[in-house]
């Protein structure tokens, strides 16, 4: 006896003990397989064919549409028409103030913030917190809308009431400061995934990091710019953008404005649903949806190569 | 109208009056039922097709996994609901299940699936193989050693999924707001806006009640899900 | 915001100068005189004199706020149709005005200037409803063509106006006991104009909404709107379907 049969055994081991067999696994994987390519993978495909048709939910190119190249991707970027209101430049660029302004600085700071001061607070404190938090990021969308519609009214709304009672005018914020009244919303709705992704981050630094610089005299704003920030640098990266990717993909805005008043909060995804499902244009509707999935596509990709750089 | 405001102030006087409106509208109860048939049904497929495809992703060594597993989750991120929404209308009407809870159901099951695989597939890596190899190594088959072995100390995961699953498909609303038609087949999320009067105002008092009646098996689920798991389970209940 | 907007406002304004949305070729009108002195009475009614609720106009259930408006006293005067008084206000419903056949009376559109609205008219006004209308695939059109020759046969219209009286553009068909509708439909029928028959309507008639909604909320002047109007137009329905009169 040698000791090479003793080497080779757990190498063979390795090589040959999946404990599916390729034909199991492939059976395994098959339903879920059909559920994803028809719903995931053909929408991707179908989207980018329907979009150089004239396709439209009525009329007679409802069932005969008609190949019109590029067309429709003209009239979405017709310069004589581009940035006004209620045309797709103008969405565009309304989606992307709103992503800027309710993901990247109000749901991540406000997520940064609370993850930062619920660590040094009572655990009740804590745990109040993040309740508040979290339900108002998983209770329906539908209920969230209607309760900060009537929050909003300006004549019944109790956020109207409440600034009567201390004095202050009465506002028209639905009408006057549509755009800040949804950046507000978002930023509400979704601070808690950067509250709780910042929390587990922060909880994962060592202690004695921060005893070493209490013992040097820090303070909070010093502990959380030189030890906590560059430490969850990494989660930092991760959370814009994913929260850029939701935030920008979000309808939820819809369900209290409507996107209007006079289209002024018609992010894309509504402008996308009003020019398929209103206006009945889907080789359109389709073709927002196609530039919708390229700038998803750009985004998932700096994601899942940070992803690939994290674990090599 | 008197007695109606906007507002969220409290109820006065104290009244159980407009959750009995609400169970004696048979539209809204049909309503929160569609819900729990879609949200239902959605789960159960996604729990099912999601847990074996996670265990072969994780067991098995076909060839090109890592691929797989590379583009389902970068189509996964790509193909959102309000960017395919065109498409899947344009699918599930050549199907012909435009108006049923099916195209609920199987639209919901394709958008989660790969999110419900990735989270599976690292659950199931993390336990140890000799669980199935002991059972094997006494005799069992594989696919007797996943559905004995495997499957219970899978359970834990599975249920984050389908807590995941109901509470995404039970609050959404562009979905199926898209795909049904008829008042019959609205879940709660779309049917709440009957909740308005003929010509179009909400009726508050109902939308209140039905509201909270439409929140509470989410709440339910958030405090079963922070008693059990501690809320920090992964990444995020929502997609 | 709606088809509301077009209909029971745009519409009658703009055919009090004489002109439609499309002209007697079917060809859409882009830039005229009439529009601007829509927009400009628009202007004058919401900005320059504030004499209407600008509210109403903007917001997405402005259409209620000027039901409840006008319920509450808080609205004098509003441009609606027959459904106005067969529904919105009557007994029973969430605006009904108290006391109505006192206190609530109808008048015609007037023209711009006597004789200045469409066709030389003095006044002016516009239908729509409901149409019933055969499937062309469908697989049984002899039952069909039988079931609607039976639903309009008179007795039957008759018998559906005794539930749910209508205006009616029929002479056999009487509208029983309501002295509003008879006296509505003998008046405004002969004057009566009707929306085109054009798959682009729809797409048109939401830009003429977003038209009027920017000179009433004072974003743009009545040239500017319609210069937005005749661009976006010429993008639907390309610009050989579309004239220029100014």
């Amino acid at each position: 006896m040698t000791s090479e049969p003793a080497s080779d055994r757990p190498r063979r081991k390795v090589r040959n003990f999946a404990l599916l067999s390729n034909r199991a696994g492939a059976a395994f994987l098959t339903p879920a397989g059909l559920l994803v390519s028809v719903f995931v993978i053909v929408p991707f495909f179908w989207v980018i064919f329907v979009s150089f048709t004239n396709r439209t939910l009525l009329g007679k190119t409802a069932l005969n549409p008609e190949f019109v190249g590029l067309a429709n991707y003209f009239s979405l970027f017709d310069p004589g028409n581009f940035l006004q209101r209620g045309q797709f430049g103008f969405s565009l660029i309304l989606t992307v103030q709103f992503v800027l302004a309710s993901a990247l600085i109000g749901q991540a700071l406000l997520g940064l913030l609370l993850a930062w001061l619920i660590q040094t607070v009572p655990p009740w404190v804590k745990r109040i917190t993040e309740t508040f938090v979290i339900a108002a990021w998983i209770l329906p969308e539908v209920v969230i809308g209607f309760a900060w519609f009537a929050f909003l009214d300006r004549d019944q709304g109790t956020l109207n009431a409440m600034l009567t009672s201390v004095g202050l005018p009465r506002g028209d914020f639905l009408l006057d400061q549509p755009f800040w009244v949804i950046v507000v919303f978002n930023t509400w709705r979704g601070a808690a995934f950067s509250m709780m992704l910042f929390g587990s981050a922060f909880s994962s630094i060592s202690p004695s990091y921060f005893q070493a610089a209490d013992v040097a005299g820090a303070t909070s704003w010093q502990k959380f710019r030189d030890i906590g920030l560059p430490l969850i640098r990494g989660h930092i990266v991760t959370d814009l953008i994913l929260i850029t990717m939701w935030t920008f993909n979000t309808f939820t805005p819809f369900l209290l404005t409507n996107g209007g008043p006079s289209y002024r909060t018609e992010l894309v995804s509504i402008y996308n649903y009003r020019v398929a499902f209103h206006d009945f244009q889907f080789g359109k509707g389709a073709a927002v949806g196609v530039i919708m999935m390229l700038i998803n596509l750009a985004f998932a990709l700096i994601y899942l190569s940070i992803g690939r750089k994290k674990k090599g | 109208m008197p007695g109606q405001s906007l507002g969220l102030a409290m109820p006065d006087p104290w009244t159980l009056a407009n959750f009995v409106t609400v169970f004696g509208n048979g539209f809204a109860v049909r309503a929160l039922w569609n819900s729990v048939l879609q949200s239902v049904g959605g789960v159960i497929l996604v729990g099912a097709t999601a847990t074996l495809a996670a265990y072969a992703l994780s067991r098995s060594s076909l060839p090109g996994k890592g691929a797989v597993t590379y583009i389902l989750l970068l189509f996964s991120s790509v193909v959102s609901g309000s960017a395919a929404m065109v498409p899947i209308f344009l699918i599930v009407s050549a199907a012909g299940l435009i108006d049923t809870h099916l195209a609920v159901i199987l639209t919901f099951a394709g958008g989660l699936l790969p999110t419900a695989m990735f989270i599976l597939r690292d659950f199931i890596d993390s336990i140890p193989k000799s669980y199935e190899e002991s059972a094997m190594v006494a005799g069992a088959s594989p696919v007797q050693a996943f559905f004995d072995v495997a499957l219970p100390v899978i359970r834990p995961g599975i249920v984050v999924i389908v807590v995941w699953g109901f509470v995404n498909i039970w609050g959404s609303f562009l979905i199926p707001f898209i795909l049904l038609r008829s008042d019959t087949n609205m879940p709660a999320s779309v049917a709440i806006y009957s909740f308005y009067s003929e010509a179009g105002t909400p009726i508050v008092t109902l939308l209140a009640a039905y509201s909270l009646l439409y929140s509470l098996p989410v709440i339910a689920l958030y405090l079963f899900v922070s008693w059990k798991f501690g809320f920090r389970f992964f990444g995020g209940i929502k997609a | 915001m709606g088809e509301a907007t077009t209909m029971q406002g745009y519409w009658l304004a703009l055919l009090g100068t004489g002109e439609g949305v499309m002209d007697d070729s079917g060809k859409y009108i882009v830039s005229s005189q009439g529009i601007l002195d829509t927009l400009n009475l628009y202007k004058t009614i919401y900005v320059d004199e504030q004499l209407g609720d600008q509210r109403a106009q903007l917001l997405a259930d402005g259409r209620n706020r000027s039901f409840a408006n006008f319920r509450d006293g808080v609205t004098a005067l509003l441009f609606e149709g027959d459904y106005f008084y067969r529904s919105v206000t009557a007994e029973g419903s969430e605006f009904a005005v108290a006391d109505r056949d006192k206190v609530m009376g109808w008048a015609k559109v007037p023209a711009e200037k006597p004789g200045m609205g469409i066709r030389g008219q003095d006044f002016v006004t516009i239908s729509g409803g409901t149409g019933f209308v055969l499937n062309p695939a469908t697989d049984a059109p002899k039952e069909a063509w039988a079931l609607l020759s039976f639903m309009n046969e008179p007795e039957m219209q008759n018998a559906f106006q005794a539930i749910q009286p209508r205006i009616t553009a029929r002479t056999d068909v009487e509208i029983p006991d309501s002295p509003f509708l008879t006296e509505t439909s003998r008046t405004l029928l002969p004057l009566t104009t009707a929306r085109p028959n054009d798959e682009n309507y729809n797409a048109v008639s939401a830009e003429i909404q977003r038209m009027t909604e920017a000179v009433v909320s004072g974003e743009l002047s009545p040239e500017e709107a319609m210069a937005q109007y005749k661009a976006s137009v010429i993008g639907i329905v390309g610009e050989e379907n579309t004239v220029s009169l100014l």
